[in-house]
């Protein structure tokens, strides 16, 4: 009973970490822009992608397996940001002015854009994707699974996640970030460079993306285009519950989010684990629309 | 008036059934199939228009009313064998408004968050509501779970796809010629000052909400009796984006722009077949550069037929 | 739908101890206020003394933190906007919220929808009911954007209209759903002198011929002073004075309001 209860905690911990991760970019996002970057789970797969093909060409050649995993989630994270910049580049800025909708389609559009890109480039079918490090187990016998991947992918997570709170916190950048998804016209007025902002906010949303992409390849090492559809659509769940634009929230909202999913997969049924997230998204906007560390803002009459 | 226009109809149905015939001899079944799903595609995207294009209210859920269309009425012409009655051209059509009607009530429920939630969010929760649909289908072992539902009468043909979208397309237009349509097109412009005029926005998107949910519902009930081959992927998150870029594409809040959305998006993958596997990767960048040079859709708020109004008259 | 049956005066209009706060600010507090059948007042008072909000207040946008609200021995307290827009009371808004992709009668006609006499039923199948009340919706609605001359342009898009006919369309609007209690907020903001001139006669004739209580917000003394019998000041969410223009113009609260002190 204890068992498959820390069990769970742990799967959960595990999973909750990628999608914190991922959340974290769809929440800057929405905090600086006010809009759902559809695009954000694609680009979490191409990171998976990126990373595979980079670990097959440097696993020959690097032995250490420490080097060569912080060097595909390096390689991982800097491919994101270059795919996110360019989408950032061409297809939202210039639509900044533009109504929300429209802004909310042409997410869409790229989003259908990278998947349907993807299939034709890395094909349909699932790839395997490579095991960096060789998988130990780190409790033996007492029931219980716990491997050097599961606490790797919860390390790096963690460390990713206070090096955020410190940028954000202490960084100029960052402090000008928080100014302007607090308000960006007043933002701009007191000289705040939005456009560099929105560049930086893209940078480290798609960057976490990559990590937790790699992080996502190790623990579960099936990869394939449509693999960001339901990773994106949880941690975006997962933002919303935190409260969106709280960058707190989202790493917290994304925890929650993997232990309910392993919680509901032990003692309900697998194939309702896709059907918890949408309802916890439906019970906290109905009963808590602002989420659990958001604040609502009136509309000014 | 009345007269001419019950002349007008009999005149519609005649000239379905003949063009039906017509095609069913005649046209190569690749072809017809495509000009059918067309019909399917326009009841889809005239009914989403409602919501997202008429009420302003931004649903990506739509395929789960579509889902619930074609689960409710195939299950009652294939599964539940309650009589040969529903195995014939009338009582699938009877089964196929029952799905209708089961789907606007699901409209209803899912119209009822809406009241509190705005733009981006109501977005996500209507997707969330699709794809909770989705996996009760999934999970119901009657219709089939995974394995879909197949064995469906195929009763959908032309004449009957096309009577539907006639029948959509006059009620939705009687519903905006209408002062309650104008109670739904105030929702979109400005809530609070709707509010201010003594509409009860909070009525008349959950009106639009059923509406739509019910046509969506019925565009479902004709998609399986076509098909005769229904499985919960048939409505995932994707149909739900495919009727966002029909109503997108013919401009939102146009009905005739929808048909035209309809049409579009179904044909443009059938037309891009000689750009064999880059056909889907084609067809969202078309999207894209749509909302970067005509944000508007391809003809705004505008009918077809104003356009042309407007350049005779000036 | 009938003009006649307005002849029958309403629009005693009383709001007492309103007041609310927004995050420990109080935005409005303890307002008064007492609207005669027909009578014609005014709301003045600095920027951000709260005007717009003891609007948003009588109109149900905000529910007030407390005090009362009551037309014609009716409470408004508690009610939501479409209510208090069916209960009687219409208003303008000072940043313009037409309807802006509908026409100019569209505009006007939805006002109407409170009283429309079909239903779902006549709207499918197009009945000589339907056919009746649009035909009637659409005459009034004309007949109403003549009184404020914007007849000519009926068929043309809201947003197309220039500024001047933008703010008329607001008080034709509101004027549609008969209100006993008419509130224009700031409808002479952005005019010329002579569309100022104007509006001043429309506001009274609006008055005469619609028999409504009007409480206008404006920042132009000269209008204020020149059409309103009675006027009260607003400052910092307090009522600071209450009297005929003559009195408002000599009290030296509302002096110093104005210039500021310190």
């Amino acid at each position: 009973m204890l068992q498959a209860f820390l069990q769970n905690v742990i799967n959960g911990l595990a999973q909750g970490s990628v999608y914190a991760l991922v959340a974290l970019g769809y929440t800057m996002v929405y905090g600086v822009l006010q809009f759902i970057n559809f695009a954000h789970s694609d680009i979490f797969m191409l990171g998976a992608f990126g990373g595979f093909y980079l670990a097959k060409w440097l696993s020959p050649s690097v032995s250490n397996p420490l080097l060569l995993l912080v060097s595909v989630i390096l390689g991982s994270m800097a491919f994101c940001v270059a795919v996110g910049l360019t989408v950032e580049r061409i297809a939202y800025r210039p639509l900044r002015s533009a109504p929300r909708l429209n802004v909310l389609i042409t997410a869409i559009g790229v989003s259908l854009f990278l998947e349907n890109l993807g299939q034709v480039v890395f094909g349909a079918d699932p790839q395997v994707f490579p095991s960096l490090i060789p998988t130990k187990s780190l409790l033996e016998g007492e029931g219980l699974v716990l491997n050097n991947i599961q606490v790797t992918v919860v390390i790096v997570s963690v460390l990713l996640m206070l090096l955020l709170h410190w940028i954000v916190r202490h960084t100029k950048l960052g402090i000008a970030m928080r100014a302007v998804s607090f308000d960006i016209e007043v933002a701009n007025l007191m000289g705040i460079p939005t456009d560099t902002i929105i560049i930086f906010t893209f940078t480290i949303g798609s960057s976490l993306a990559g990590a937790a992409a790699i992080l996502y390849g190790l623990s579960y090492p099936k990869i394939e285009p449509l693999l960001g559809v339901m990773i994106g659509l949880k941690a975006f769940v997962a933002a919303v519950f935190g409260g969106i634009g709280n960058i707190m929230g989202a790493a917290v909202g994304g925890i929650v989010l993997g232990l309910a999913e392993a919680f509901t997969v032990y003692y309900v049924s697998s194939t309702f684990r896709d059907a918890i997230a949408f309802g916890i998204l439906i019970l906290i906007l109905l009963f808590k629309p602002a989420g659990l560390f958001g604040t609502f803002k009136r509309e000014k009459v | 008036m009345k007269r001419f226009q019950t002349l007008v109809l009999i005149a519609v149905v005649a000239l379905l059934w003949g063009l039906n015939y017509l095609f069913e001899e005649n046209l190569n079944p690749y072809v017809l199939r495509v000009i059918i799903n067309c019909g399917i595609g326009m009841i889809l995207a005239m009914s989403l228009n409602l919501v997202n294009g008429c009420a302003g209210q931004f649903s990506l859920g739509h395929a789960g009313f579509m889902g619930v269309g074609a689960y409710i009425s195939a299950t009652i012409t294939s599964v539940l064998n309650l009589s040969p009655f529903f195995q014939t051209d009338l009582g699938v059509g009877c089964a196929i408004v029952i799905g209708g009607i089961v789907a606007s009530i699901a409209g209803y429920l899912v119209g009822l968050p809406s009241l509190r939630l705005k733009g981006d969010y109501l977005a996500i929760v209507t997707l969330g509501f699709g794809e909770i649909i989705r996996i009760c289908f999934l999970n119901i072992e009657a219709v089939g779970g995974a394995r879909g539902l197949s064995g469906i009468p195929p009763k959908s043909n032309f004449f009957w796809v096309y009577l539907w979208v006639v029948v959509t397309f006059i009620a939705l237009l009687r519903l905006l010629r209408s002062s309650y349509g104008r109670a739904i097109l105030s929702v979109r412009e400005n809530e609070i000052a709707a509010e201010s005029m003594g509409i009860d926005i909070s009525h008349y998107k959950v009106v639009a909400f059923v509406v739509s949910s019910f046509f969506a519902g019925i565009a479902g009930g004709l998609f399986a009796h076509f098909q005769s081959f229904i499985d919960p992927n048939s409505f995932v998150f994707n149909k739900s984006v495919e009727a966002v870029i029909m109503v997108v594409i013919g401009g939102m809040g146009s009905l005739s722009g929808a048909i035209l959305g309809g049409v579009i998006v179904t044909l443009l993958p059938e037309v891009l077949r000689v750009f064999e596997q880059y056909r889907m990767v084609i067809f969202p960048l078309i999207l894209i550069v749509l909302m970067l040079v005509r944000p508007m859709g391809l003809f705004g708020h505008k009918e077809i037929w104003e356009l042309f109004r407007r350049k005779a008259s000036s | 739908m009938n003009q006649a049956e307005n002849i029958v005066l309403g629009g005693d209009f009383k709001v007492e101890a309103l007041t609310i706060s927004f995050g420990g600010l109080k935005a409005v507090n303890g307002f008064n206020l007492h609207l005669k059948p027909m009578e014609l007042q005014g709301l003045i008072g600095p920027n951000g003394a709260g005007k717009t909000t003891v609007f948003n207040l009588i109109t149900g946008v905000y529910l007030p933190d407390s005090g009362t609200s009551v037309l014609d021995g009716k409470s408004l307290i508690g009610l939501n906007p479409h209510q208090i827009s069916k209960a009687g009371i219409a208003r303008t808004f000072q940043n313009i919220r037409l309807f802006a992709d509908l026409t100019v009668l569209e505009n006007v006609m939805v006002s109407y929808h409170m009283r429309v006499g079909y239903g779902y039923f006549d709207i499918f199948l197009r009945t000589p009911r339907y056919y009746r009340i649009e035909q009637e919706f659409r005459d009034h609605a004309f007949q109403l954007l003549k009184v404020m001359g914007l007849e000519q342009r009926k068929d043309d898009k809201a947003k197309s209209l220039p500024y001047g006919d933008q703010r008329r369309l607001e008080i034709a609007r509101a004027l549609a759903t008969e209100p006993k209690v008419l509130l224009l907020d700031e409808p002479a903001a952005g005019l010329n002198t002579q569309e100022k001139a104007a509006l001043m006669g429309t506001i009274a004739e609006i008055r005469n011929r619609f028999k409504t209580t009007i409480l206008l917000i404006e920042h132009d003394m000269k209008l204020v002073m020149g059409i309103c019998e009675k006027i009260t000041v607003l400052d910092h969410g307090e009522i600071i004075a209450v009297g005929t223009p003559r009195e408002i113009q000599d009290n030296p609260k509302v002096i110093e309001a104005y210039l500021g002190v310190g």
